[in-house]
């Protein structure tokens, strides 16, 4: 496979939910999923990967650190990259954050590790349709993850 | 106040998302989280424990009377809520559960551990968009949704 190399885009809302406003904590760019860092800093987010922490949606526009940049959250329904540009993601997927930035991967629904912020992947939501190339659409439904007893 | 003490606050809200009017089985303040009995009773809501049923959301505003209605905001709202203060902290981003102290969040625990349920179950009732100690107010988004438990 070949990863995704993450370009701003215009993610295209068909239909906008929650949108809220957060300070972006580095570069975004528009179409990026984002999240908290790890160690959590006030309404500041981040473009998401797997060391990042809690997932807050998607990036409707781009931002330089220290902007403002809003954010589409649950009940949003837009396109989003995949992490990588030939993966295989389907009609009714649930999807996660990826190592590669501010991009997707099919959810692994297994309840395995002590998956957590700093080392997890979140479902940030559902596709769809299947992905054609690198990109699709997905409506968003975030919530918690839950893991093994340790 | 302390914030193991329950005691009306204005939970000022950001943003409102759905808004539920329910009944209130015992005096609700306005800023407790409220969840329905562990029994079940018809749209029927009490200050959130881990002893109760599932959360609905935040009260917006005291209801005294048994019986008597009350707004709560639930999913897609950003309301201030109080941490439990056995928990000490929450960081941004963190996922917040009802606590055992009527009302109050504490950080949610991830681990799937044994058969948590309705009237022993710690669920998930938002994400907290700014850092929190424990004799803070912060602004917590709503997000309800069902807890997971081991296999049996």
């Amino acid at each position: 496979m070949t990863a995704t190399t993450p370009a701003a885009y215009d993610p295209k809302p068909e239909r906008l939910g929650e949108v809220q406003s957060y300070k972006a904590g580095a570069a975004i760019l528009s179409g990026q999923v984002v999240a908290f860092a790890a160690t959590g800093v006030d309404n500041t987010v981040h473009p998401a990967i797997e060391t990042t922490g809690s997932l807050v949606g998607v990036a409707l526009a781009s931002a330089s650190t220290g902007d403002m940049v809003p954010v589409a959250g649950n009940g949003s329904i837009l396109t989003v990259y995949s992490a990588a540009d030939n993966t295989t993601i389907d009609a009714g997927d649930w999807v996660s954050n990826s190592t590669v930035a501010g991009t997707v991967i099919v959810l692994v629904g297994d309840i395995a590790t002590h998956e957590t912020e700093g080392a997890g992947y979140f479902p940030l939501g559902r596709a769809l349709a299947d992905f054609a190339s690198s990109k699709g659409e997905i409506e968003i439904n975030m919530g918690p993850i839950w893991t093994a007893a340790s | 106040m302390g914030n193991t003490t329950a005691a009306a606050f204005d939970p000022k809200p950001k943003y409102l998302g759905e808004v539920i009017t329910c009944l209130a089985t015992a005096e609700i303040l306005a800023g407790q989280w409220v969840s329905y009995d562990a029994t079940g009773v018809s749209r029927y809501v009490s200050p959130g424990t881990t002893s109760l049923g599932s959360p609905v959301g935040v009260a917006l505003h005291t209801q005294s009377t048994v019986g008597g209605p009350v707004a709560v905001a639930s999913n897609g709202s950003v309301v201030l809520s109080y941490v439990d203060q056995d928990d000490g902290t929450a960081d941004a981003g963190d996922y917040m559960a009802i606590s055992t102290v009527a009302g109050f969040v504490k950080v949610m625990d991830g681990a799937v551990a044994a058969h948590n349920s309705e009237g022993a179950g710690i669920f998930p009732c938002g994400q907290i968009l700014e850092d929190l100690a424990a004799t803070e107010k912060k602004y917590v988004r709503v997000l309800t949704g069902p807890i997971w438990t081991a296999q049996s």
